[in-house]
């Protein structure tokens, strides 16, 4: 579904992402891995929509992506609830007043019932176990907690796929046991993975292939 | 094991509203976005011209355009920073034109009825003003690295507290700009629909920002103080004369003497 | 040889800016392509020399004065196409800022010294350069004269063709007064001679300057040179020296205020009344008519003005650069570096 063909980036001249070339099929797991400054922020932000190719295509389900198709607001905003991404500091995605208000967010941009919302709602705070924090500030909350206020946020939005940077970063071990587990719940119902990691442990509990990012920009596929 | 929820397990089908809302997409991205203008470093630090010597011009400048009430100073005024802003690098330009002259078109909205009632031309001058003072804060930082800037203060005898505190808040403006654009495509991201609460959000990233530079802020003093910061700040610099204060001086007295021939003397 | 507001029909400035359109796009299109990044603050440097060079008035016996436009100098430098728009975005500071020409008669003007003009001595001067490869300087020289008599004729037709087609029921023109069988001679006679020859001296003085002091500059290599301190130096001259162009105190063929038209005698008496078409048409007041600033000396303004349009076309540059894309080298690998 999604399918990269000789992509080139660059900053300022500078080449950030060269010649990549790889597709997803939909269920992969997808493990990014590479060096620091080898572009893997830059490939999670381009298969977010948020930069585009200067060379090659990115296409998603058969549509390239590119900025004028991002200016239609309707397809943008299909396309990114398409994909759920859970950026590496989770004070950056948390802004609502409440953990509940932040978990209602998604569902109600997307314009569900309030029935609908209140269960998705639920269902998230009690699958993550932040149902006692559901009143308090997501500012407030400790860094584990943060986290997984972040990830049940786009739970309750239920992309089809999701992209992790860094998922474990900041956790403790038990965080990271939770989370390891949740990946694989996610990837045993059919969701896309794309994990940015540079944990080794985590390519052996989740099963799938990794791209790994060199640090001479381009990428190299292992099964 | 964890076990996804029924409705989690299940394709989302979605399809957005046909709505006309861009809020999120335009205003409060493009509004906030400024941040990130200040953001921006300075292109290269040229040591051409000595810091204080450009601030003491910096503060004529802006005194004589402030104090202006002919036009004709302000068109020498715009002489002089047309020719700098050449010298600055085009994405540079970028940045600094359209801030200066969206400040400029501001200003006239709201001198406009000024004139409307009947106070006479003059308050036109407002918004070229807004514009030139704009055009010279921005040249000069471009110039200048933020901390010859604060350090220069120091030959001013500024307190030392007050430099502290400029000098933090400068480098936070950089950072705070760097968290609001993350947060904002944040929100861009997971905005898939119509937002309905949009005060609620906008104070919530606001809130939230201000909450974090709170914290980060509280940080920095505590790692200063385990480097052994004890209240003494910046280690006096040598302020050397450069070249290009010779330049200055000249441009001075140039405008100076236009300033007394077009303002004063009429 | 800038057509003020007025003097032509609104109908005619309407044929030559639609005419323009195209070209314009095309312009920018060709310089996107041909002229790297790093050169289109050159051009806008070139620009700036042509906005120089039109400020020259040189006074002509009968009390009418001309000046050389730049347009071919241009075109040997960068292209005809980069000259071009160079050209045009000179004109348009020109009109917008400092009254000179038009801003309805923008699409003529253009089309006379922005499109005509480098074109014709551009085509010239390669035709020339082919068949006489050693005189390169009087290629240019040649090219330059053509171009700048050919576009003086199309001013002059556009001129011309006024009181043929737009007359009132007394037969009063509506806007130019004067038929061809006038205005061409009139614009003729001053750039076949003076203006022809100082369009000649600027561009054949300045490419040789620059043979000297720049070679670089005139090798049509992809990657630009750093425009040099002598440029600059040449420019800074220019802007020093543009109140000579007070000296001439006349008026331009074509260029007077309406109310000064009426004392023009070109059709034996004087014309006697202000066409119709010019005493409500169109005004638009620039920032400072005339290269003129209120309150300060003619000449200060003069100079004033200079470095005013100058860093504008250089700014203007500037900034059209940043929208190209930087072509990245995608292959070599970094690491090998």
């Amino acid at each position: 579904m999604i399918h990269f063909a000789d992509v080139c980036y660059a900053y300022d001249g500078e080449p950030v992402l060269r010649h990549i070339d790889f597709s997803i099929a939909k269920g992969d797991t997808i493990l990014l891995r590479g060096p620091n400054g080898a572009g893997k922020s830059t490939l999670l932000r381009m298969l977010n929509g948020l930069i585009f190719p200067e060379r090659g295509t990115y296409q998603f389900l058969g549509t390239k992506i590119t900025a004028s198709k991002m200016r239609d607001h309707r397809y943008a905003k299909w396309f990114h609830q398409q994909l759920g991404f859970v950026w590496q500091n989770p004070d950056t995605q948390l802004f609502c007043g409440s953990v509940a208000e932040e978990l209602a967010f998604g569902p109600e941009q997307m314009g569900l019932p309030a029935a609908e919302i209140n269960r998705r709602v639920e269902d998230a705070l009690a699958l993550l176990g932040l149902g006692h924090l559901r009143h308090r500030a997501p500012y407030t909350l400790s860094g584990g907690e943060k986290k997984k206020a972040a990830i049940a946020a786009i739970l309750t939005m239920n992309p089809h796929i999701w992209i992790f940077d860094e998922p474990l970063s900041a956790l403790d071990e038990k965080g990271q046991a939770f989370l390891q587990e949740f990946l694989q719940a996610l990837q045993s119902a059919g969701k896309t993975l794309i994990v940015a990691t540079h944990d080794a442990n985590l390519a052996q509990t989740l099963s799938g292939k990794t791209f790994t990012l060199t640090a001479d920009h381009e990428l190299k596929l292992q099964a | 094991m964890i076990k996804l929820p029924s409705w989690a397990a299940q394709e989302e089908q979605y399809t957005p509203k046909r709505d006309r809302d861009s809020f999120i997409s335009r205003s409060l991205l493009r509004v906030l976005t400024v941040l990130l203008l200040l953001r921006q470093p300075c292109a290269a630090p040229h040591h051409y011209i000595s810091a204080p010597s450009a601030l003491c011009f910096l503060f004529f400048w802006l005194l004589g355009c402030a104090a202006a009430h002919s036009a004709a100073f302000l068109l020498c005024q715009l002489a002089l920073t047309l020719v700098v802003l050449c010298l600055l690098p085009g994405h540079r330009l970028r940045q600094i034109l359209p801030t200066a002259l969206a400040a400029a078109f501001f200003s006239l909205l709201l001198v406009l009825p000024a004139v409307w009632l009947g106070s006479g031309l003059f308050v036109l001058l407002l918004p070229a003003k807004t514009f030139l003072s704009l055009a010279a804060i921005a040249s000069l930082r471009s110039f200048l690295p933020e901390n010859d800037l604060t350090a220069s203060l120091r030959a001013f005898h500024v307190p030392q507290t007050v430099i502290f505190l400029l000098d933090t808040t400068l480098r936070y403006i950089i950072l705070l700009g760097e968290i609001a654009s993350d947060m904002l495509t944040a929100l861009k991201l997971r905005a898939v629909g119509c937002t309905p609460h949009k005060r609620r959000a906008i104070g919530g990233i606001l809130g939230t920002l201000l909450l974090r530079s709170q914290k980060m802020s509280a940080g920095m003093y505590e790692a200063m103080v385990c480097r052994g910061f004890t209240g003494e700040y910046l280690p006096a610099r040598r302020l050397a004369f450069c070249r290009g204060d010779t330049l200055l001086l000249l441009l001075f007295f140039c405008y100076l003497y236009l300033f007394l021939r077009l303002e004063v003397i009429l | 040889m800038h057509i003020p507001e007025n003097y032509l029909s609104p109908s005619t400035c309407a044929v030559f800016g639609a005419a323009m359109a195209p070209v314009w796009w095309l312009a920018v299109q060709k310089v996107k392509q041909e002229i790297p990044k790093e050169k289109m603050p050159l051009l806008g440097i070139g620009a700036a020399f042509s906005f120089l060079g039109m400020m020259f008035n040189l006074p002509l016996p009968g009390g009418t004065t001309g000046h050389a436009v730049g347009a071919v100098l241009l075109a040997i430098l960068f292209g005809p196409w980069s000259a071009c728009l160079a050209v045009s975005v000179a004109l348009f500071v020109q009109a917008l800022f400092f009254g000179d020409g038009g801003l309805l008669a923008f699409g003529a003007n253009c089309f006379n010294m922005a499109f005509v003009m480098p074109f014709a001595g551009w085509a010239i001067y390669h035709a020339l350069k082919k068949a006489m490869p050693q005189h390169d300087l009087a290629a240019a020289g040649i090219g330059a004269y053509a171009g700048i008599n050919l576009a003086a004729l199309c001013a002059a037709i556009e001129f011309g063709l006024q009181p043929l087609l737009f007359t009132d029921a007394a037969g009063h023109a509506l806007y130019c007064p004067y038929p061809l069988s006038i205005s061409i001679p009139a614009m003729m006679a001053g750039h076949l001679t003076l203006f022809g020859l100082a369009e000649v001296i600027f561009t054949t003085a300045i490419l040789a300057f620059l043979k000297q002091a720049s070679p670089a500059l005139l090798t049509a290599a992809d990657r630009a040179p750093q425009s040099s301190k002598a440029v600059y130096g040449l420019l800074g001259l220019l802007i020093l020296g543009t109140p000579l162009g007070l000296l001439a105190t006349g008026t331009a063929w074509g260029e007077w205020d309406p109310e000064e038209l009426a004392g023009q005698d070109f059709l034996g008496s004087a014309l006697g009344y202000t066409p119709a078409g010019m005493e409500d048409g169109f005004s638009f007041d620039a920032l400072f008519p005339d290269y003129a600033i209120a309150g300060l000396p003619e000449s200060f303004g003069y100079i004033l003005s200079a470095i005013i349009g100058t860093a504008l076309l250089v700014l203007a540059f500037k900034i059209f650069a940043t929208f190209f894309h930087t072509s990245t080298d995608y292959d070599t690998s970094i690491a090998k570096h």
